[in-house]
Order: C-alpha cells, then structure tokens, then sequence
C-alpha cells in the first residue's frame, strides 16, 4: 500500500513559528500543504472544499502552536490536530452539500493526461464519479478511517492513535465502510451496465 | 494441507476483506486462499474489494497553487496575534447577554412602575414594615404606586378603548402583564445558556482539535 506520512519540520523553522515568525510559519505550510490538501481532499473528495478545509487546518495550526509541547514529535501531533479539523469540517459540511458532478466540479483528473484517449479512460473516470458518489453517502466517522488507511495506509493502531479510538473501533469502521463501498460500486455498476 | 472444511466454509467478509488486502497472517491467508480458488463467488467478492482498494488510494488532483498564498494572506490580515485571541463568541457572548439583561430589566421596571397601589401590599413578606423603617422607601412607593395607578388606568382604558373592549378587560390586561417580567427574565435565561452552550461546543471542538 502506498505511504504518504506527514513530513518532518526542521527544528530550526519550527522553533522560529513558535516564536511567531511568519515566514517560519509560511515555510511549514510549504511543508505540509501537499499532505493536508490530500488528506482533506480523501475526506471531502471536492477539490473546492477540501482547499478551503486545508486553509481551515493552517489557521488552527497558527492558532494553537502556543499549545504544542516542543519536547514531543510535531508530526504526530499536527497530523492529529489535521485530521480532527477535516472531521469537524466534514461533519459540519454532511448534509449541506453532495458531491457536485464531475463536470460541475471541474477538478477531474483528467484520465487523458495519464492515458491518453479510449473506452478505458472513460470508464475509470466513470468509475472515480461512482466511487466519490459512494464515499460522499458514508458517515463522517467512517470516511474519516478509510480516509487515514489509503491516503497514508495508515495501521490500525496509528488510525487509533490520531481519532483517539480504540482499534476494535477503527478495524469495525473501516470494515462497515468498505462492505458498504463494494456494495455501493457493485449496485452502481450493475445499475448502468 | 487442504482440509475439507477449508473448502467449503466461506471465509466471513471481514477475513475476505484482510486477506484481498494482503492484511491477513500467513497460515490464514493460506487457508483464504485455498478456498477461493475453488469457489467462484468468494474470488469475484475479493476482485471487488480489490479494486475499490486500488480506487481508494487512486490519484489525488494537484494541489491548488494558490493555498499557501491564500492562507498567508488571511494570516496578515489578521494582525493580532492569533494564539492570544480569545475565542471569537466571547464578545458576541457578553453584547448578547448585556442585550438581555437590559431588556429583562427594562420589562421588570415598566410593568412595576404600571402596578396599582394596593398591588405593593401583595408583597407583605417584602414591604411590611419596610414603610416605617424606611420612610423614603414608604414615599417612593406611594408616589410610585399613585403615579402608575393613574398611569396605567390612562393607558389601559385607551387600549380598551381602541381595542373596543370594556373597561373590564383592562385590568386584565393589567394581570396579564403581571407575566411579563417573568416571560423576558426567562427569555434572558434561556438566551444566556444557548450562548453559553455554544460557546462551550466551540471551545470543545477547539480543544478536541489540538488535543
């Protein structure tokens, strides 16, 4: 499974966006935008929203760095902070918005710029619409694990760990999350075979 | 070695999903995989999950150039430093709660100064007494009683009157506005705790985000 951690600060930035530096700070949002833009986006699946969910995230970083304990490891605790921003924003978002259409949201990535032209192209970008459509009707909570293991392939017990769940709890959500993904897929697929 | 039971007993969905995911141990993941390969059904199952695994850590779009600038700006339009700030309901907090004491206040005031004279002596508990141990209280209380009699019987029998109801109903009205303190305390109550209720989630989740 592909890996995508959270990145290390150097503790050299890091110290300085303690002390309220700003281009300290800009250089940690260098660092970290990419990861936090793809785990909101494996939250959201909406470019748009999870944009402005990434930003939410950097604020609530700036805000609470007065909060973080330098002795202990920064990822760790901002990928923790990250991913209860993503689900509060995700919670707070489900229900006032679906999924738009492909079209509409405009941010396909576009199966030609991989693989150029043909039927296949078509249907893979046919089924991604299908897959977002299916992930978008999964509770918050559940989205949130399934989110954590296939972004970063995350274990159990590091999904544990950052929601602060037991891991029964995550092995139970992620297992509920996707039978009812299959489930979804395969009633799609057959629906407009 | 390949038992009969292996053969024929579906592995549960939860083993099947471990195992199309390569999350299963080694003898396990052997027995899975001997079963399938004898039946159709478990085989497709596993191709499903599969591929919703390979579509689940599929491609991400780019990430939007704009972000950094975007967060960088909103960052120095906000000039305080924001790890001091206190949390943003807390001036709506006390403007909402300062609006309903004063309106509370503003009602309790009104509908005392419009009670009749003999309506002070309802309050024996309160005012017995309080006549001969504070004289100005007793003359604030007699004027005001007076005043507001005269006040109220104006006004109750102008509304009666505009209404086109008898004299009756004013002092009913009268008794009705008895309630009115008590609706606008309990409103101001009410008010206050949905604040602080609301302030309480937000300062939760705030807490729950950078726990």
């Amino acid at each position: 499974m592909r890996k995508m951690m959270a990145p290390q600060p150097d503790p050299m930035v890091l110290s300085d966006a303690l002390r309220g530096e700003p281009n300290a700070f800009g250089r940690i949002v260098l660092l970290y935008q990419d990861w936090v833009f793809r785990l909101a986006y494996r939250m959201v699946w909406d470019a748009h929203e999870a944009s402005d969910l990434s930003q939410e995230v950097f604020l609530r970083l700036y805000r609470s760095l007065d909060k973080y304990d330098p002795s202990r490891p920064f990822g760790p605790w901002f990928q923790r902070l990250a991913t209860n921003v993503c689900l509060n924003g995700l919670k707070r978002r489900k229900g006032a918005s679906r999924v738009q259409s492909l079209d509409a949201a405009g941010e396909v990535i576009e199966p030609e710029a991989r693989e150029p032209g043909g039927l296949e192209a078509a249907g893979e970008a046919d089924r991604a619409a299908r897959l977002r459509e299916a992930v978008s009707d999964l509770p918050p909570d559940y989205r949130a694990v399934i989110s954590m293991r296939y972004l970063e392939g995350s274990s159990y017990e590091d999904i544990a760990t950052a929601l602060d769940l037991p891991v029964g709890t995550v092995k139970n959500r992620l297992f509920r999350a996707r039978e009812r993904l299959k489930q979804a897929m395969a009633m799609e697929g057959a629906g407009l075979a | 070695m390949e038992t009969m039971e292996d053969r024929l007993e579906h592995p549960d969905d939860d083993r099947l999903q471990a195992w199309a995911e390569g999350d299963l141990a080694a003898e396990d993941a052997e027995r899975v995989s001997r079963h399938a390969d004898g039946c159709p059904s478990c085989q497709k199952s596993a191709e499903a999950y599969r591929a919703l695994f390979a579509d689940l850590a599929g491609p991400v779009p780019s990430t939007p150039p704009e972000l950094h600038a975007g967060v960088m700006e909103i960052l120095r339009r906000e000039a305080a430093p924001l790890a001091a700030r206190p949390l943003p309901a807390l001036g709506a907090f006390w403007r909402a709660a300062g609006v309903a004491a004063a309106a509370s206040a503003a009602l309790v005031a009104l509908v005392a100064l419009d009670l009749p004279g003999e309506a002070w002596a309802a309050f024996p508990g309160l005012f017995a007494g309080a006549d001969q141990a504070v004289p100005w209280l007793a003359s604030l209380l007699e004027r005001a009683g007076d005043g507001a009699s005269s006040a109220s019987e104006t006004i109750g029998a102008g509304l009666a009157a505009s209404a086109g109801i008898g004299q009756g109903w004013t002092e009913k009205a009268r008794a009705l506005a008895w309630f009115l303190p008590f609706l606008a305390a309990a409103a101001g109550l009410l008010n206050l705790a949905g604040i602080l209720r609301l302030r309480r989630s937000a300062a939760g989740r705030e807490k729950e985000e950078i726990r």
